[in-house]
C-alpha cells in the first residue's frame, strides 16, 4: 500500500493531543454540596488522576483521528479492486477520416487490441465518429472483438466524445467501466474530458494537402465550379490543382500554398456539365500524408424530380410547369408508377387505394362535379387569413382575400397525422399528413383550382412549388462530406458506391465512410440514379497537426489503483456518530450516580447554578403572584 | 351576661373580623388559605409576654375597667378606676382592678445563603416554617420581626391585618447570590440591642455556619429570649447518596475536595453529620435554646408544626 500524500500523517499529531485533553479533562464528576463541613474530617483516598483510564469515548475519538489522518495519506494499493468484480473497459476507437492519415490507424487498432487484452472483464467497443456506435458491448469473447475492430475502418468527418460516453453509459446501463478514447486528437482538446476518460494518443504530427470545399453550379448554357485548396503543412507548397468535368480533364493550375493556409479557386465553363472533381496534388515532394482528401467531387446537374400528373387540372398543371427542376408526365391510374428515385404523383379527382412511393398531392376533381353536400352554397369561399403564423405551406403568401373554388377532401379529414394549413368559408381547403407511417407525404387540396381567382394570384405557383417541394422525398446533396448523414426516400435503395460497392439503403445513412462517387436509385426500378460525391476533405479532418500529446490522460486513479481514503473517511465519520451518540447517553466520568441531577457537568459547576437558579427561580414565581 | 363577658365577646368578635379580613387579603402564594386558617387555632407560648401592645392577658393587674380584683385606694390612683358601688356599701375607696393584655415579640432569623438555595425543598421548607410562624404571631396579636441573616435590621408586623403584608415580604426574599455577612452571631447581637425586651427567636437555617455557635446563642440567652433553632437539612445531605471519585464543590466558598466515595465514607459522614447535630444540640441546650431538626422533604403540616408543638412553642 502506498500513500500518495505523506504529509497528511501530520494529522497523527491529533491522537496525542487527544489523549492528552482526556487526561487533563479526566476529573471526578463534580458533586456542588452545602457545605463541605461534614466531608472535611473524612480521610478517604483521592482518585488517581494521572492515569488516563480505558473508555469507550476515548476510544472512538482515537479512532476517529487516526482514520481521518489515515484518509488524508490517500492509501492506495495496485491491483484489482475484488469488491468491484471484474473491470468493464470500455474502447472509444477514433473512426474519423484523419485516422487514415500515415499509420494512425493501424497504431490506433494495436492501442485497441492492447486494451482488449489487458482487461480482465467484458469489453465494449464504441466508434468516434459524427454518429458514435457500439461495435461490441459487454463482451467477453476477445476473438469477436478483435474481429469486430478488423471490420472498421477510418472514415468520418468530426466527433463528440461526449456523445460516445453518453451512448456507451445507456448501452452498458451505469455499470462503471474503464473508458479509454484512442484517437489522434491531443487530450487537451478536449480538457472537461480529462478526469472522465482515459486518453491515449496515436499518431504524429504531419503535412497534408487536401481539397476542403467544393462547389458547382449550370447557370444558363454554362457552369460553374469553385472549390478550395488547403495546405496543412509546416512548410510552403507548390501544389498543381486540376479541374475534371464530367469525366475528362478540364483545367490545370499551378500555386503556391503558404502554410496552414488556404486558396479559393473558380472555374467557369462555357456548357452545361454534369459532374465536377477538383483534384489537388504536390509539385515539389511536400508530404501529402492523407491522399483521401486530395479529391473532391460534386454532381452539378441534379435530376429533375419526376411529376407524374393523373385527372386534368389546368390552372396547377400550368403552375406546375412553371417551376425549375421538375419533369412533368402524364399517366393514368393504371399506368401510375412509383416514383423510385424521389418522385410526385398529383392525382385529380379521386385517388387509387394504393398509393404510390413518393409524395402524393390529391387535387379535388373538375369543375363540371358538383361541390359537396355539405359544403352547400356559393361555389367559392373567400381565404381570409392574414398569412402570419400558419402552416409553412401558406405562410407568407398573398391568399387573403382570394376566392377558391369549394371541392371535395379526397382523404378523411381526421387522419393521423393531418394538419390543416389553410380554411375558408368554414372548409378545410389544403391539409397534410404523413402516409405510410412516415414513407411519405400527402397534401390534399379542399379547393378546386380551376375555380375562382386564387389560380390569377402570383401566390398560386409560389403555394404549388411549396406543396411539391414538401412532398418530394429527400435526396442526397449533390456532395457531402464523408461519414455524414444522407438523407434518402425511405423505400429501399440501392446506393453504389466506388469500386463497385452495392449496398441497400433507405431512409438514409451515414455510412458513406469512402471518398468517390455514389449512384442511388429504387431497388427494382428503372428510373435514373441520382449521383452524388462524398469527399474526405474537411478543415477539420485535413488537419493532422495534432499528435504531439504521447502521454496518455489517464487518471492515476483508474491505472489499477485501488482508493482507500473514502473506507478511511467514512469509517471516521462513523466513529465521530458512534462517539457523538456515546457521549450524549453516558456522563463522561462513565459512572452514573443517583444524585447526577445536582451534579456538574465537566466543563463547570452548572448544577451549582442550576441549584442556585432553581431556589431564586421558584422563590421569585411566589414574589409575582 | 356580665360586662366583662360582653366587652370578651367583642373583643372576639373583633378580632375575627380582622382575621376574615386577613384571610380574604392575597396570601402572596406562600401559603395556601386554607392552611392559613387552620393556623390561626395555633398560638406561640411564650413564657414572657414582654410587649406592653399585645391581646395576650398578662398576670399584672392594674387598675382598670376589666375587674378582676380590688384593692384599696392609693394616692395617685386614678378617680375613674374608683368602685363607687363599693364605696356605698363599705364606705371605703376600693379600687376596682384588671389583667394587663401583654403582647410576645416574635423575631424570624432567616438564613439565605446558598447553601439554604441548593436544594429547593431546603428553600421552600424554610419560607414555609417562617411564613407559618410569622402568620401565627401576628395573626395572634404578637409582632412579628422579620430579620435575614446578612442583614440584621428587618421589617415589623403586628395585627391580623398587616399579616398579607409580612407573606408579601416574605414571598419577595430570594436567596442571597453570596454568603458574605452570613454570620449567625453578630446577627443576633444586633437582633439582641435593638430588641431589649427580648422574646421569642426563631432561626431558621440549615446551620452551615462558620461562625461559633455557642456564642451566638449566648447573645440571646434565657430567660429573656426564648430561642428556637430549626435546622433544615436536605436529604442529600442527610443520607447523601454518591459513589466513586467525586469532587465535592463547596456552594459558597467554591472549594473543591475530591474524594473517593464507599460505603465506610458513607458510614463515616453519617456518624459525623449525627456529632454536628449533637454539637449543636448542646450549644442550644447550654444557651436555653431549643434546637429541632427538619428536613426539607418533609411535610409542614404533619412533621414541622406537631414537632414545634412537642418543643412548646405552640399550642
Amino acid at each position: 500500500m502506498e500513500f500518495a500524500r505523506p504529509a497528511g500523517a501530520l494529522a497523527l499529531l491529533a491522537v496525542p493531543v487527544i489523549v492528552w485533553l482526556h487526561r487533563a479533562r479526566r476529573r471526578a464528576p463534580e458533586t456542588v454540596v452545602a457545605s463541605l463541613q461534614p466531608w472535611a474530617a473524612l480521610v478517604a483516598p483521592a482518585p488517581r488522576r494521572r492515569r488516563v483510564p480505558p473508555s469507550a469515548l476515548l476510544a472512538l475519538r482515537l479512532a476517529a483521528a487516526t482514520a481521518f489522518a489515515f484518509a488524508l495519506l490517500d492509501p492506495r494499493s495496485t491491483g484489482v479492486d475484488a469488491t468491484l468484480g471484474p473491470e468493464r473497459v470500455a474502447v472509444f476507437l477514433d473512426t474519423s477520416s484523419s485516422m487514415a492519415a500515415g499509420v494512425r490507424w493501424n497504431a490506433a487498432r494495436a492501442v485497441a487490441a492492447e486494451e482488449i487484452a489487458s482487461a480482465d472483464g467484458p469489453v465494449s467497443i464504441f466508434t468516434l465518429g459524427p454518429r458514435p456506435r457500439a461495435i461490441a458491448v459487454d463482451e467477453l469473447d476477445r476473438g469477436l472483438l478483435a474481429r469486430s475492430l478488423d471490420a472498421l475502418g477510418p472514415g468520418g468527418t468530426g466527433f463528440h466524445v461526449p456523445d460516445a460516453v453518453a451512448l456507451a453509459r445507456a448501452v452498458l446501463d451505469g455499470r462503471p467501466a474503464r473508458l479509454v478514447v484512442v484517437t489522434d486528437l491531443p487530450s487537451a482538446a478536449a480538457p472537461e474530458l480529462a478526469e472522465l476518460v482515459i486518453w491515449r494518443v496515436v499518431g504524429e504530427p504531419e503535412d497534408n494537402l487536401a481539397v476542403v470545399g467544393i462547389h458547382g453550379r449550370n447557370v444558363g448554357g454554362r457552369a460553374e465550379v469553385a472549390g478550395r485548396v488547403a495546405n496543412f503543412g509546416r512548410a510552403p507548397a507548390e501544389v498543381v490543382v486540376d479541374l475534371e468535368l464530367d469525366g475528362a480533364p478540364e483545367a490545370e493550375a499551378r500555386i503556391v500554398l503558404q502554410p496552414r493556409s488556404s486558396r479559393d479557386l473558380e472555374w467557369t465553363i462555357g456548357r452545361r456539365i454534369e459532374r465536377a472533381r477538383i483534384g489537388v496534388r504536390s509539385a515539389d515532394g511536400v508530404r501529402d500524408a492523407l491522399p483521401d482528401d486530395d479529391e473532391a467531387r460534386i454532381d452539378v446537374a441534379r435530376p429533375a424530380v419526376p411529376v407524374q400528373v393523373v385527372g386534368e387540372s389546368e390552372a396547377f398543371e400550368r403552375a406546375l410547369r412553371s417551376l425549375e427542376g421538375v419533369s412533368i408526365e402524364r399517366a393514368g391510374l393504371g399506368t401510375l408508377r412509383s416514383p423510385g428515385e424521389g418522385g410526385v404523383a398529383v392525382i385529380v379527382g379521386r385517388a387509387p387505394t394504393l398509393l404510390p412511393d413518393g409524395g402524393i398531392v390529391l387535387v379535388p376533381d373538375s369543375p363540371s362535379r358538383p361541390p359537396e353536400p355539405a359544403s352547400q352554397g356559393p361555389e367559392t369561399a373567400v381565404v381570409r387569413f392574414e398569412g402570419a403564423g400558419l402552416h409553412p405551406l401558406v405562410r407568407g403568401l398573398a391568399l387573403a382575400g382570394a376566392a377558391v373554388g369549394r371541392g371535395r377532401l379526397a382523404g378523411p379529414a381526421a387522419a393521423p397525422g393531418t394538419v390543416v394549413a389553410l380554411e375558408a368559408g368554414g372548409q378545410t381547403m389544403l391539409q397534410a399528413r404523413p402516409i405510410d407511417g412516415g414513407r411519405g407525404r400527402m397534401v390534399e387540396l379542399g379547393f378546386v383550382p380551376d375555380r375562382g381567382d386564387l389560380r390569377a394570384r402570383a401566390a398560386f405557383p409560389l403555394l404549388v412549388a411549396r406543396i411539391v417541394s414538401w412532398v418530394t422525398p429527400p435526396r442526397p446533396p449533390a456532395a457531402v462530406p464523408v461519414g455524414t448523414w444522407v438523407p434518402m426516400p425511405s423505400w429501399p435503395m440501392v446506393l453504389t458506391g466506388p469500386e463497385g460497392r452495392v449496398q441497400l439503403a433507405g431512409y438514409g445513412t451515414d455510412r458513406l465512410d469512402r471518398p468517390g462517387w455514389y449512384a442511388l436509385r429504387a431497388a427494382g426500378g428503372d428510373a435514373p440514379a441520382i449521383d452524388f460525391g462524398v469527399n474526405a476533405g474537411d478543415p477539420f479532418e485535413s488537419d493532422l497537426a495534432g499528435g504531439e500529446d504521447r502521454t496518455p490522460a489517464a487518471p492515476e486513479s483508474r491505472a489499477g489503483s485501488i482508493e482507500w481514503w473514502w473506507w478511511a473517511l467514512a469509517f471516521g465519520f462513523a466513529a465521530v456518530l458512534a462517539e457523538g451518540l456515546g457521549a450524549r447517553t453516558m456522563p463522561s466520568g462513565g459512572r452514573a450516580s443517583p444524585d447526577s441531577g445536582r451534579r456538574a457537568g465537566a466543563n463547570g459547576s452548572p448544577g451549582r447554578r442550576g441549584g442556585r437558579g432553581g431556589g431564586r427561580g421558584r422563590s421569585g414565581g411566589r414574589g409575582g403572584q | 351576661m356580665t360586662r366583662t363577658e360582653a366587652k370578651d365577646n367583642a373583643k372576639a368578635k373583633a378580632k375575627a373580623t380582622s382575621n376574615a379580613k386577613a384571610n380574604e387579603a392575597p396570601t402572596a402564594g406562600v401559603l395556601d388559605t386554607e392552611f392559613l386558617r387552620r393556623l390561626e387555632h395555633l398560638r406561640l407560648l411564650a413564657a414572657q409576654p414582654t410587649n406592653p401592645l399585645g391581646e395576650r392577658p398578662g398576670h399584672l393587674r392594674m387598675p382598670a375597667a376589666d375587674v378582676v380584683d380590688h384593692r384599696p385606694y392609693s394616692p395617685g390612683d386614678e378617680i375613674r378606676h374608683v368602685d363607687w358601688h363599693a364605696l356605698a356599701r363599705h364606705d371605703e375607696l376600693i379600687v376596682r382592678l384588671g389583667n394587663v393584655t401583654r403582647g410576645a415579640d416574635v423575631c424570624l432569623v432567616l438564613d439565605r445563603s446558598p447553601s439554604m438555595a441548593l436544594e429547593p425543598s431546603k428553600w421552600r421548607m424554610a419560607i414555609e416554617i417562617c411564613a407559618a410562624i410569622g402568620w401565627i404571631a401576628i395573626a395572634g396579636g404578637d409582632r412579628a420581626r422579620l430579620c435575614l441573616l446578612d442583614q440584621a435590621a428587618g421589617d415589623s408586623w403586628r395585627g391580623p391585618a398587616q399579616a398579607p403584608r409580612f407573606l408579601e415580604r416574605l414571598a419577595g426574599i430570594g436567596p442571597a447570590p453570596t454568603d458574605a455577612g452570613s454570620l449567625l452571631g453578630p446577627t443576633l447581637a444586633a437582633v439582641g440591642r435593638e430588641e431589649g425586651r427580648g422574646g421569642l427567636l426563631i432561626v431558621i437555617s440549615d446551620l452551615w455556619l462558620d461562625d461559633d455557635l455557642d456564642e451566638a446563642i449566648a447573645a440571646l440567652a434565657a430567660p429573656r429570649w426564648e430561642a428556637q433553632l430549626v435546622q433544615i437539612l436536605a436529604e442529600a445531605e442527610l443520607a447523601p447518596r454518591l459513589s466513586g471519585p467525586v469532587a465535592l464543590v463547596d456552594v459558597e466558598s467554591g472549594q473543591r475536595l475530591e474524594m473517593v466515595v464507599d460505603e465506610h465514607v458513607l458510614a463515616d459522614y453519617q456518624a459525623g453529620l449525627r456529632r454536628r447535630l449533637d454539637e449543636v444540640a448542646n450549644a442550644c441546650a447550654l444557651g436555653g435554646a431549643a434546637h429541632a431538626v427538619v428536613s426539607a422533604e418533609s411535610s409542614l403540616e404533619a412533621v414541622v408544626l406537631p414537632l414545634l408543638r412537642r418543643r412548646a412553642h405552640l399550642r
